[in-house]
């Protein structure tokens, strides 16, 4: 009898520890999921500034996928000009509404061409998407490119400088306004000349030299300083 | 890069992108929309003509657009459509300025017509300077050479 009793404290405290667990888990994933802007209660602030950790070369060096109207296309993401706004969207996600509500006319994205991106027709609603889509912004489903850039929840977005094919600024917003804000920050810093490296650098002042009527090899360069 | 539907494959060339648009039902007035794709080494906007309106006015001196748009089958086999197949090569001596939809300045194009299995299409290119077209033709001609159309 005493035995049993024992046994049955043990599976108890057990249970304890195990229900104490799964709360503080599910405890994290709210925290985190409120942290991104998600759910019913993101604010109108930044929910998650741009990420510095998956700065670098963008996954893909064109983004493929089927359109909403029963096409395909394909964005150049290296190799083009200009800069590239990923937008992760979902027609579901209830944050995403006011992005969807925003596309037309189109948002101020200091010249950043928006590109929405959705998950593949298997998990997304090609007729719901032709009904919030505007023909002002392109629009191609795929769940790969999701997976690649890792997109931790939605509204998510990635600002690609597709000239390099580098990802310049990432993270969620509540709003449109905050999407250019972050497009605005994440432009001031890759154009910082901290951020250039010494080749970028150095064809920055060919260029200056160039414009001023210096080419390479003139004697100008090799006079020394005025006094 | 492979992109394809419609019946349409292309290879695109490093930096280039594009769409292939569906095929749509005849509209009330019996009229025929079929599919177009473009293909093009700069951004696409996405509200663009059928012959690249909207798309070649952001063109650079270095870039090239090229739309391939679809015909009814009736047209196959007609004497605009007689040629068999699409061109897999075009040359500088090819482009010709009176040949532009709607004249920009600097530009040039090319356009064909031709029918490949079955199907009536009308192929147009356009370079963004007429003069350094040859730059740019490398580009234009690997692309060429890798549509298959089904």
């Amino acid at each position: 009898m005493e035995a049993l009793i024992i046994v049955e404290g043990i599976v108890i405290l057990l249970l304890a520890v195990l229900v104490a667990g799964l709360l503080r888990s599910h405890a994290e994933i709210l925290r985190q999921l409120h942290a991104l802007g998600g759910g019913e209660h993101a604010t109108a602030a930044f929910a998650v500034p741009p990420r510095r950790h998956h700065l670098g070369t963008a996954p893909l060096a064109n983004l493929t996928g089927p359109t909403p109207q029963g096409g395909s296309a394909s964005f150049a993401l290296t190799g083009s000009r200009g800069y590239a706004l990923l937008s992760f969207l979902s027609t579901t996600c209830s944050s995403c509404r006011v992005f969807w509500e925003g596309l037309d006319p189109e948002p101020d994205l200091s010249g950043a061409r928006p590109i929405v991106v959705t998950k593949d027709p298997a998990e997304e609603s090609p007729a719901d998407l032709a009904r919030m889509a505007s023909p002002r912004v392109a629009i191609v489903m795929s769940s790969d490119a999701w997976d690649r850039f890792r997109v931790p929840a939605t509204p998510y977005f990635a600002l690609i400088d597709t000239a390099s094919g580098t990802v310049v600024g990432e993270g969620s917003a509540a709003d449109w306004t905050r999407v250019g804000d972050m497009i605005r920050r994440a432009l001031n810093d890759h154009t910082h000349p901290l951020h250039r490296s010494t080749g970028a650098r150095q064809a920055d002042v060919d260029q200056e030299l160039r414009a001023a009527g210096i080419e390479p090899g003139d004697v100008r360069l090799y006079r020394p300083p005025a006094p | 890069m492979k992109l394809e539907g419609e019946g349409i494959r292309v290879d695109l060339p490093p930096g280039w992108e594009g769409e292939i648009g569906p095929s749509a039902p005849p509209l009330e007035d019996g009229a025929v929309r079929n599919m177009v794709a473009h293909f093009a080494s700069f951004p696409l906007p996405a509200r663009r003509g059928d012959f690249g309106g909207g798309a070649v006015d952001l063109m650079g001196s270095s870039d090239a657009f090229v739309a391939l748009f679809e015909y009814g089958r009736e047209a196959a086999g007609t004497a605009l459509f007689a040629a068999a197949g699409a061109p897999a090569r075009l040359e500088s001596g090819h482009f010709d300025r009176s040949v532009l939809q709607r004249p920009v300045p600097l530009q040039s194009a090319v356009q064909r017509f031709f029918t490949a299995t079955g199907r009536a299409f009308c192929l147009y290119v356009v370079v963004g300077s007429h003069v350094d077209r040859a730059d740019v033709l490398p580009a234009i001609n690997q692309l060429l050479g890798s549509l298959v159309i089904e």
